[in-house]
């Protein structure tokens, strides 16, 4: 890293701090606004359609919901500046100590699931460039194609059919082993591996037609050493933006994957969340959310930095 | 396995029958549902009515604790009805009891109620789970919407949410031990996973299975189905303030026009039942009209062509997504007379928020016909009086068409009253045809309740009113391991 690079670093990483501070702020507002726009009110899904119209009247206070938009506002911006996103209104459970218990999973699922989608998308995307146009890269193709064009969700039953119901070797939902995060893990990575795998086989095939590949080719450089710290390098830059920009997503909330697996992170939380139209809860996720994309981006950013020396300088 | 979670651990803040089952094994009433429409003792051991059918006097079961040790008796009992009754209660099943005056102990070890009106179905009312006994320690430090404390067999163990509810055998329980030490409550909204789960064994119990999953359960031979005649309802309110549909003729031809049969064979797989009555056969004092709820699109195009609508009209119906085939299938059986029906697919907050809005809402909607279903506990009175009558009409209650019929609120009103089965049988009896004739909704039928059930699991089974109970649940003859002590 150069020395500019390191000068300015402090000052760049307080600015980005106050654009997440900023981001958050707006989102929040966003959110909690979105949210109290929705039709459906929560005194009445979380009553039953039995209750009486005098309960979920009652309950409708009891939950703050006849105050004045801007106070409630406040008061949950208030709450969340001390660290109370207040409590779920279907788990009575505080938001932040939901938000804990759920994060780790969806943390360990995105990084896993990201792990093998870009190491797999790397790999293949990396030998269908240097096999372009024969058989294996038109298998490539037509593996990435359906990789990103099928719904992890249609996967994702398939694969809990075969492999839990017929066959037996894995768990076919929830959680309690190490084996349990390998069906869903797989499902969340398969759309992002044809992505990687595409960019990647792109990015090469337009780095390796270039003037200093020939050269490097051309002074007798060992292919691996061409392909490796010549081609790759330079191919690498938008994939890490790519996975840097959807890594952050996920940690919003794998939502179909962890539906479907009964997989307890923060996406299936946020689904419940909405069905029951929980403010809290939903606003305890996109509040994380929101700041997990920022902080990715971040890291994205920083990690291009070191890839690409051009950028140190901007 | 079950297709949702838990919405609370107090059994009288929600009104899910699957939140319900889950709380079955842990708490108990003063009564217990028995075989059609009558009671047995539970908490209870025995009670008196004096002759006006005012005065209720229940004595409880001596020596009863809680599972947080405090005592079960008419103190706490007492304590559970007030927090019920209470004005201004912000609990689910609020104004349910509001037919109890006043509630009061008489001594430790009795219970007296004064009613406001007399009630026959008053003792159903008490089996049903909002009415379980919850220890008074509990509510009152705000902890029984987390932590689950009655006198049941079963104490919660854990309740992680989005995941699953762990259930302790309660060693100091007063009755015939349990034979499972652990029952492990888990959940998918996925129907397919919920089948998948049954079958790779990560699941003893599956319900509500879908009729789809139920047909192949059935032939699965490692699987056992159960079903029972349930008293979940289908129906499509119409709303009777919204031209066309203030036409009896309209109504009734909409009604005709319905292939019901078909529906039960094409979309239920046959595990349910047409609808001849707003009431299910399975259900106490039903009557059945089958020919006044026939197929007979040949009448239904007449009635239409009588009222002034010989080229059918415009209907908007909002239906839930999981009843979206349903819609369909519908609005195809009325293309057939001409009415050309528009499906609003709503999401389940967007639609119990059209369900429930009030008629100048629903007018500026357009929204003739909302699909819903009712489950009442197989008790008539809570099913007709919360669909049909003139108090109960949205938003206060779940009349969702806003039909209104002096007739029919007098009948609902004197059958609800009197405890003479015969006048009673009567009563409901002419409820029902004026419902039926008056046609304020499109009858569809009555699903079956259904659970798969691994071959080697048994003691499982479901209870009018109240729907899959496993606290029973004991290894069979073809278990695994001789004894299972944990079921999920």
């Amino acid at each position: 890293m150069s020395r500019p690079m390191l000068a300015r670093l402090p000052g760049r990483l307080l600015a980005r701090l106050l654009v997440l501070a900023l981001t958050l702020l707006a989102a929040s507002f966003l959110v909690f606004g979105a949210i109290r726009l929705l039709p459906g009110d929560p005194a009445r899904l979380l009553a039953g359609p039995q209750a009486r119209a005098a309960a979920v009247a009652a309950l409708h206070h009891q939950l703050g919901l006849d105050r004045p938009f801007l106070r409630q506002y406040g008061d949950f911006l208030l709450g969340a500046v001390h660290g109370r996103l207040g409590t779920s209104t279907v788990s009575h459970q505080p938001v932040g100590r939901e938000l804990a218990a759920h994060a780790p999973y969806t943390i360990a699922l995105g990084l896993l699931a990201y792990l093998l989608a870009s190491t797999g998308g790397v790999l293949f995307g990396c030998l269908a460039a240097i096999n372009q146009a024969r058989l294996f890269d038109r298998l490539f193709g037509a593996c990435t194609n359906l990789l990103v064009s099928v719904a992890d969700f249609w996967f994702g039953l398939m694969a809990m059919e075969l492999f839990a119901v017929r066959l037996g070797w894995l768990p076919l939902m929830g959680t309690g082993s190490p084996a349990h995060i390998v069906l869903p893990a797989i499902t969340l990575a398969l759309m992002p591996a044809g992505l990687i795998g595409r960019m990647t086989r792109a990015g090469m095939i337009d780095v390796l037609r270039q003037d200093y590949i020939r050269t490097a080719t051309a002074k007798g450089l060992a292919p691996l050493a061409i392909y490796g710290r010549h081609a790759l390098r330079n191919a690498l830059v938008p994939i890490v933006t790519i996975v840097g920009l959807n890594l952050g997503s996920v940690i919003g909330g794998a939502v179909v994957t962890e539906t479907l697996f009964a997989w307890p992170g923060l996406g299936a939380l946020l689904v419940e969340a909405v069905k029951y139209r929980d403010y809290p809860v939903i606003q305890g996720v996109a509040l994380v959310a929101v700041t997990a994309v920022v902080v990715m981006n971040l890291l994205a950013e920083l990690a291009i930095a070191l890839l690409d020396p051009r950028l140190r300088q901007a | 396995m079950q297709t949702e979670g838990p919405r609370s651990m107090d059994p009288a803040n929600q009104s899910a029958s699957l939140t319900a089952a889950i709380l079955a094994p842990m708490y108990e009433g003063l009564v217990r549902r028995a075989a059609g429409n009558s009671v047995a003792p539970l908490l209870a051991t025995s009670w008196q009515a004096s002759a006006d059918g005012l005065d209720w006097r229940f004595t409880l079961r001596p020596g009863l604790r809680f599972h947080d040790q405090s005592p079960c008796d008419a103190a706490a009992v007492v304590a559970g009805f007030r927090r019920l009754l209470a004005p201004g209660s912000p609990l689910a099943a609020a104004g349910r009891f509001d037919v109890i005056a006043m509630v009061e102990p008489d001594g430790a070890q009795a219970v007296r109620f004064r009613l406001a009106r007399p009630y026959a179905d008053f003792l159903l009312l008490l089996a049903t789970p909002q009415a379980w006994v919850v220890s008074p320690a509990a509510a009152a430090a705000g902890t029984l919407d987390r932590r689950a404390c009655g006198t049941g067999p079963f104490q919660l163990a854990a309740w992680e949410s989005g995941r699953s509810v762990l259930e302790r055998r309660n060693r100091a329980y007063w009755g015939a031990a349990p034979a499972m030490d652990e029952i492990v409550f888990t959940w998918s909204s996925e129907p397919s996973v919920l089948y998948m789960a049954l079958r790779s064994g990560e699941t003893d119990v599956a319900t509500p299975l879908s009729p789809v999953f139920a047909d192949l359960a059935r032939s699965d031979p490692a699987l056992r189905l159960v079903r029972q005649d349930g008293d979940n309802i289908f129906w499509v309110a119409l709303d009777v303030r919204l031209p066309p549909l203030g036409d009896l003729r309209v109504r009734q031809a909409l009604n005709l026009a319905t292939d019901r049969r078909a529906l039960v064979s094409g979309l239920m797989s046959g595990f349910a039942h047409p609808l001849d009555s707003p009431l299910p056969a399975s259900t106490p004092f039903h009557a059945g009209f089958p020919n006044a709820l026939r197929y007979d699109p040949a009448a239904a195009r007449a009635l239409l062509a009588a009222a002034g609508f010989a080229r059918g009209f415009d209907l908007d119906l909002a239906a839930q997504q999981s009843d979206e085939p349903l819609a369909e299938a519908l609005q195809a059986m009325w293309r057939e007379v001409g009415v050309r029906t528009r499906i609003h697919r709503l999401e389940s907050g967007l639609y119990a928020a059209a369900a429930f809005a009030p008629p100048s809402a629903k007018l500026a909607d357009h929204v003739g016909g909302v699909i819903a279903s009712w489950a009442s506990g197989s008790v008539a009175d809570l099913e007709l009086s919360p669909l049909f009558s003139s108090a109960s009409a949205a938003p206060a209650g779940a009349n969702l068409g806003f039909f209104s019929d002096p007739a029919l609120d007098r009948l609902l009103e004197q059958a609800s009253l009197g405890d003479d089965e015969a006048v009673r049988a009567r009563l409901y009896g002419q409820a029902q045809r004026r419902i039926v004739q008056e046609a304020p909704a499109v009858l569809l039928y009555a699903a079956q309740d259904l659970a798969g059930l691994r071959r080697d699991i048994e003691g499982v089974g479901f209870i009018p009113g109240l729907g899959l109970t496993v606290a029973d649940a004991r290894a069979g003859p073809g278990a695994q391991s001789l004894v299972r002590q944990s079921m999920r």
